[in-house]
């Protein structure tokens, strides 16, 4: 073995050398990334004047010229012939193959997906997307839920916990129009107003307060306007002849996952007649459905899902770019969990075990499973766990975020990218979980804006 | 419970049609679980530009396989039974690739065109054909009916017609999909008086938008 030296802040692998005689052929993992090596012979610093060189800080060094493949570096070095302290060969080609760089989200093992692949896939999504309406995303026969903003916080709570359903429209019957949505957020914020000491909203008071003066006060507190709650202006909708690329950017630009699709056959507006809700994960299904027997015209739909740059990764070693995925224990307080959905921008949270083994999903919208016997009005957030929480929504019939009969949606890197999305098409799975085969070990997360911010190019 | 008739297209009528129905019925099952079994669908396909011998391959097996398409009259035909989706197929006409002009086409990566045949559950309605949907003229009579009075409010109303019973808004239905609603319900305002001590009221209406129905129910205070 020999051992080669240090010349940067990323390599600082020693390995220990045996002087003279003996030689063997070793492989080691070189854990570090870098690519400039030299030789220490007999007690001093050589290079091999047969390979490439560079000069460095360290005077000539051997340089090798990597292939960006792999994420884990092997290095795989033999020796042609024991004893000959001077023939060592690097096997350049060996090494080449093996040894790579980190980039970005690809992960170890596996050929990342051609440049042209994805611009054949993208050119071919867009032109669906530019041709087909909202008309498409209306089911046959479908039923949407709305409420008057004047309806108390508390019984709309219980509304949407009964109806089985994320999120509603608001009317205001003054305007005759519809003014906002009202999301799992709201309740999630609500609620940690009730525990704030000297907050102006008592258990009685939640009784009596309605819908709008909420948003209003919401607006007021948090200063942002959350991008539905617009009493005076145009509401962010869609109309039913808008294109499917309108809408989905429309989503992703505000930031939101649901848009209610109004129909109003005046010019003004007047008269709106409430359609459908349209989320990503409908428009999701139809790429699916128009896509999935024809993978010639998307070629990396049966790529798998780790060769193709998308989603948030768990950081691998020597990565200095990402930042680690949100992650929480089944026994951390359902306060820290809504802190973190509410801080962090995030729709949904893995629980997982002392192994980083994955157990469940928190979303926002199980936040609804509180109205189940009033448990919001005696129990504090800080004391629930985030297991009792789960355990509430267990016995819902309502099949909304299920598939399989699972709530939380798994998936290994080698399956394909329609796998993934498929189950991103399904209501209420906003986030696919990649994990390890057989460990469940959390090793990515692929959400639905990532993808179509993918394929839009956005 | 009611559930509507889903609309078939129409066999062929020939006594003496080999069973090539057999071939197409078979149901390969997934090795692994992957969501609910996929219904299977009748589709037809149709060639009206003549020919001695026309078959179809399709991207439902992958283009692997072509099926002899049945002659009746001077167009060919085929029925296939497909899960739910979009799928590409062609015509080989005497040997030759084609494809139908006027049906819905694309052109694939490779240049090549193909026709689309979109199965679905359910056929969407062709509202021109749909009699109730025409307004009616109106009925040749005198118009001196005299509004109601308060004592003809105390009165019981009429019974209610049976049919308004089912609809959309009076059954268990998942997020997905409700049965398609009969037209005999369309346009009547529903509601649901609150419950408990809650002053509330439930609004309900289901109507047409082109073909396709929505049913939008209200929650609603009452003012004191």
């Amino acid at each position: 073995m020999f051992s080669h030296g240090a010349d940067s802040a990323h390599d600082a692998g020693a390995v220990g050398v045996s002087s003279g005689g003996a030689t063997v052929p070793t492989r080691f993992v070189w854990p570090y990334g870098g690519k400039r090596y030299k030789f220490f012979v007999d007690g001093e610093w050589r290079h091999d004047e047969r390979q490439p060189t560079i000069s460095g800080e360290f005077g000539i060094v051997n340089t090798l010229y990597l292939t960006r493949e792999f994420n884990q570096i092997n290095a795989l070095l033999s020796l042609s012939s024991p004893g000959s302290r001077m023939n060592m060969d690097v096997d350049n080609e060996n090494f080449q193959r093996t040894v790579t760089l980190s980039d970005g989200t690809v992960s170890e093992g596996t050929p990342r997906v051609s440049e042209a692949a994805i611009q054949i896939s993208r050119c071919c999504v867009s032109e669906y997307l530019n041709l087909h309406t909202c008309y498409d995303l209306l089911p046959d026969s479908g039923k949407v839920i709305a409420l008057d903003i004047n309806l108390p916080v508390k019984q709309s709570f219980h509304i949407l916990h009964e109806q089985g359903i994320p999120v509603a429209p608001l009317w205001d019957s003054f305007r005759g129009q519809f003014v906002g949505l009202l999301s799992p957020l709201d309740f999630i914020l609500i609620l940690r107003e009730l525990e704030t000491h000297g907050s102006n909203l008592t258990e009685e008071q939640l009784e009596t307060h309605t819908i709008s003066a909420w948003k209003e006060a919401k607006r007021q507190t948090y200063g942002r306007n959350d991008g539905q709650w617009r009493p005076h202006q145009h509401l962010v909708h869609a109309t039913p002849y808008e294109s499917l690329k309108d809408i989905a950017v429309k989503l992703l630009q505000n930031g939101i996952s649901t848009v209610p699709v109004i129909y109003s056959s005046s010019s003004d507006g007047s008269f709106p007649q409430l359609l459908h809700l349209a989320s990503l994960s409908g428009i999701l299904k139809c790429i699916c459905r128009y896509f999935k027997n024809s993978t010639g015209n998307l070629p990396i739909l049966n790529q798998p899902v780790c060769s193709i740059p998308l989603g948030s990764w768990v950081p691998k070693i020597g990565d200095p770019n990402s930042r680690p995925l949100a992650m929480l224990r089944p026994n951390a307080s359902l306060s820290s969990a809504l802190n973190m959905l509410v801080q962090a921008g995030v729709s949904s949270i893995p629980i997982v075990d002392e192994n980083d083994a994955l157990l469940d999903t928190y979303s926002r919208s199980d936040i609804t499973a509180l109205a189940k016997d009033k448990v919001y009005t005696h129990v504090r957030l800080d004391e629930m766990t985030i297991h009792q929480a789960l355990q509430l929504g267990q016995d819902a019939n309502t099949p909304f975020g299920f598939f399989n009969g699972q709530r939380c949606q798994m998936c290994l890197r080698s399956d394909p990218l329609l796998k993934v999305m498929e189950r991103l098409a399904n209501p209420g799975v906003r986030r696919v979980f990649i994990v390890e085969a057989g460990s469940k070990r959390v090793e990515g997360i692929i959400s639905l804006s990532d993808i179509f911010k993918f394929l839009l190019s956005l | 419970m009611f559930v509507p008739q889903t609309p078939v297209p129409p066999l062929q009528r020939a006594a003496d049609v080999t069973p090539v129905f057999n071939q197409i019925l078979m149901n390969e099952q997934e090795e692994e679980y992957d969501g609910p079994p996929q219904k299977e669908i009748p589709g037809l396909i149709v060639w009206t530009l003549g020919g001695n011998n026309v078959y179809v391959e399709g991207s439902w097996d992958n283009w692997k396989s072509r099926k002899a398409m049945q002659k009746s009259g001077k167009d060919y035909s085929l029925l296939l039974v497909l899960p739910s989706g979009v799928y590409r197929y062609r015509f080989v006409v005497d040997g030759e690739r084609r494809c139908l002009p006027d049906l819905p086409c694309e052109t694939d990566a490779m240049g090549n065109a193909v026709n689309l045949l979109d199965v679905n559950d359910f056929v969407p309605e062709s509202v021109e054909s749909v009699a109730e949907f025409e307004a009616p003229p109106s009925p040749d009579s005198s118009y001196s009916f005299q509004a109601p009075e308060e004592k003809d409010f105390a009165k019981e109303p009429p019974a209610l017609p049976s049919q308004l019973h089912l609809g959309v808004l009076n059954s268990q239905n998942s997020e997905e999909s409700c049965a398609r609603p009969q037209h005999i319900v369309l346009n009547h305002l529903f509601i649901e008086k609150g419950w408990g001590a809650h002053p509330l009221v439930a609004l309900g209406l289901t109507h047409r938008f082109e073909s396709k129905y929505v049913t939008v129910v209200l929650y609603k205070p009452i003012e004191r």
